[in-house]
């Protein structure tokens, strides 16, 4: 176990008698504090009633709306989006303000924090070489083709991504709806977001589904209880909005400032908050132990409850070397699998790692990190094996916020420059002819138009540097029966075993702690033996 | 002046591809989601059909011979899709086949 806060501790047969009392009642009240705390209903689909009830209590039907009836013509979103505002006339306003939306943080004075900024990833690494048009299939908008976008347009607000219920819904090149979409159908048939609406880009994060996120990919649509215990239909039947609950359109989650659960505290009485800390339902004392309860002041409910991530068919990607993307067979890209069908080798993305039932990292954690930008310079690690860590996370054992948090770690390598060291942002999405690397396949044409549609110096000289990346795991809550054990952390070689700052119960060893351990045997083993030779002396005369 | 003409030029290179079989791929794309992954997609009953299965003059052959189920049914009888929706699914299987320019493997 965690080493706990020192009390002073009353010496004494008697006291000790007192402490074990005190320690008998202490896990009686938290049980006690457990009932007194209601949960919120769980299990066995009992959410599933609950979006019923909800939507039978809508006050409209939306395929009455005569402005609703169309046709609009095809791909016209923007539209479908006119006559929704004409009856809620500020919701394109609150989406505006909204991430979803501006893909940054401006109103918090982090322009350069974001997708539509200067943030980079080791995925598909960055937007802001000429990629805009792809990437804002998942833009809460239309037309996001590049940096000209017009970001206060309400008409180019994506109203039905998030409320679609048909499940016909798709988002194309610069985020306009698919052509052959009934938008009349859909714009008729809106409602409360669902798991399929969120999970539209967010099971599809990294350019793939499950590649991004270790913990979200689209078999969570039809996930057996094991998979996820919440969003599982077989479990709670959750939806993502149960928990990332909204208001005016700002979707409860994390920024790149506010940790999720610091959006737990309510402005006003009654307001609705999100519920992304466990201890949201759950309370903070939901075991019927006292000493599991107590691992909750430094061990983040995760660490335990979601043994593996990736528990499903598709696995998660682990490794992406950009830096051997591009070779091609008789002049055309390729891919190659392993015996598990993931792929090992795509010409577009180079050498790939992917694995499922993959077993976390662990950290300690705050809920802040810090962010590498396009504009940051960088230093390239002289070992050939060393790593650039492109969103370090803040926290330790001596920080009372900080918990132990599993984690995703996602590596790889990616184009950087080698003179002025700073990370790259390329040209990857485009035809043959333009100059893009998937087009082209040829790294120099790539970063030199890249980094000049980002408006970025590039002095004309690349490598690539291997760096990682650091990834909460949250979702994928397996069931209790599948939780961590103590051993699987109070081992030498456990889960923790690399968790540094503090001493771990079957873990550390060395300390001074060992040496009075065994010396107390040694005098109890002395003890015996002196009184066992004194009685026999004693026997004999 | 310039930027004109190549606006223009870039406009009539999109709409060609769409002018010239009056068909669209993205259309194509959309009804192969709904109407063919079904049973075609992963774990499907009738195996996995991506537009890599095959090399352009084999999907232009096989939309031309219009036959399904290993020639049992005609094409499209088994589905929603008008005649003018299977050209836009030949157009996405085309344009996407093992030997095209831009093979459909997966993100991009």
């Amino acid at each position: 176990m965690l080493h706990p806060p020192r009390n002073p501790s009353p010496p004494g047969f008697r006291r000790a008698l007192q402490a074990l009392l005190g320690l008998a009642a202490l896990s009686f009240l938290s049980v006690r504090a457990q009932n007194a705390t209601s949960p919120a209903p769980a299990g066995h689909g009992s959410y599933i009633k609950v979006h019923a009830e909800l939507n039978s209590m809508q006050t409209a039907d939306h395929s009455k709306f005569k402005i609703l009836q169309g046709p609009f013509k095809d791909g016209d979103g923007a539209a479908v989006t006119k006559a929704c505002l004409t009856c809620h006339t500020e919701a394109a306003k609150q989406v505006m303000a909204t991430q979803h939306w501006l893909w940054h943080v401006p109103q918090k004075g982090l322009e350069s924090y974001g997708k539509a900024t200067d943030l980079v990833n080791n995925f598909c690494i960055s937007i802001r070489g000429g990629n805009t048009a792809t990437c804002t299939r998942c833009h809460a908008g239309y037309g996001f083709q590049d940096k000209n976008f017009d970001f206060t347009n309400p008409d180019n607000v994506d109203c039905l991504v998030c409320h679609d219920t048909t499940g016909d819904y798709e988002k194309e090149t610069a985020g306009y709806p698919n052509p052959a979409i009934d938008l009349a159908e859909v714009a008729q048939h809106v409602g409360r977001p669902t798991l399929k609406n969120c999970g539209a880009c967010h099971f599809f994060g990294g350019g793939a589904d499950a590649t991004k996120h270790g913990d979200l990919d689209d078999t969570i649509l039809n996930a057996p209880r094991n998979e996820d215990v919440h969003m599982s239909k077989q479990g709670a039947g959750m939806t993502c909005i149960d928990c990332h609950v909204s208001t005016a359109h700002q979707i409860g989650g994390p920024d790149y400032v506010l940790p999720a659960n610091m959006r737990e505290k309510p402005k006003y009485p009654g307001e609705a908050v999100s519920r992304m800390s466990c201890t949201a339902c759950h309370s903070a004392t939901p075991h019927k132990s006292y000493i599991l309860n107590r691992h909750y002041q430094k061990v983040a409910c995760q660490t335990c409850h979601i043994p593996e991530f990736a528990r499903d068919k598709r696995g998660t990607n682990l490794w992406w070397d950009w830096s051997t993307a591009g070779k091609l067979k008789n002049g055309r890209p390729y891919t190659t699998e392993d015996k598990n069908g993931f792929e090992t080798y795509n010409s577009m993305h180079g050498d790939l790692v992917w694995a499922r039932d993959v077993v976390p990292q662990y950290v300690w954690y705050d809920g802040n990190m810090k962010f590498t930008r396009l504009t940051d310079t960088i230093t390239p690690p002289k070992d050939p094996n060393g790593s650039i860590m492109l969103n370090p996370v803040e926290g330790s054992y001596t920080d009372p916020n900080a918990k132990i948090w599993p984690f995703k770690f996602h590596e790889g390598k990616q184009p950087y420059d080698t003179v002025l060291n700073k990370l790259i942002a390329p040209y990857t999405a485009g035809p043959a002819g333009s100059g893009a690397f998937w087009g082209d396949w040829k790294w120099e044409p790539a970063i030199e138009k890249g980094m000049a549609t980002a408006g970025l110096p590039y002095s004309g000289h690349y490598g690539f540097v291997r760096t990682t990346m650091e990834w909460p795991i949250t979702h994928m809550v397996a069931p209790k029966e599948m939780a961590l054990t103590c051993t699987a952390c109070h081992a030498q070689h456990g889960r923790l075993a690399k968790v540094p700052g503090f001493y771990l119960l079957g873990r550390d060893r060395g300390t001074g702690l060992d040496a009075i351990g065994f010396g107390v045997i040694l005098l109890t083993i002395v003890g015996v033996a002196v009184h066992g030779i004194l009685r026999f002396i004693h026997g004999r005369h | 002046m310039r930027n004109t003409l190549y606006t223009i030029l870039a406009m009539a290179a999109l709409a060609a591809p769409l002018s010239a079989h009056g068909a669209s791929e993205l259309k194509g794309k959309f009804y192969i989601l709904k109407q063919c992954k079904p049973c075609h997609g992963e774990g499907g009953s009738g195996g996995v059909v991506t537009p890599l299965i095959k090399t352009q003059a084999q999907w232009r052959a096989y939309f031309k011979a219009g036959k399904h189920d290993k020639g049992k049914e005609k094409l499209g009888a088994h589905t929603k899709l008008s005649p003018a929706q299977l050209k836009d699914v030949e157009a996405f299987m085309v344009a996407h086949a093992s030997d095209s320019p831009q093979p459909m493997t997966c993100g991009g």
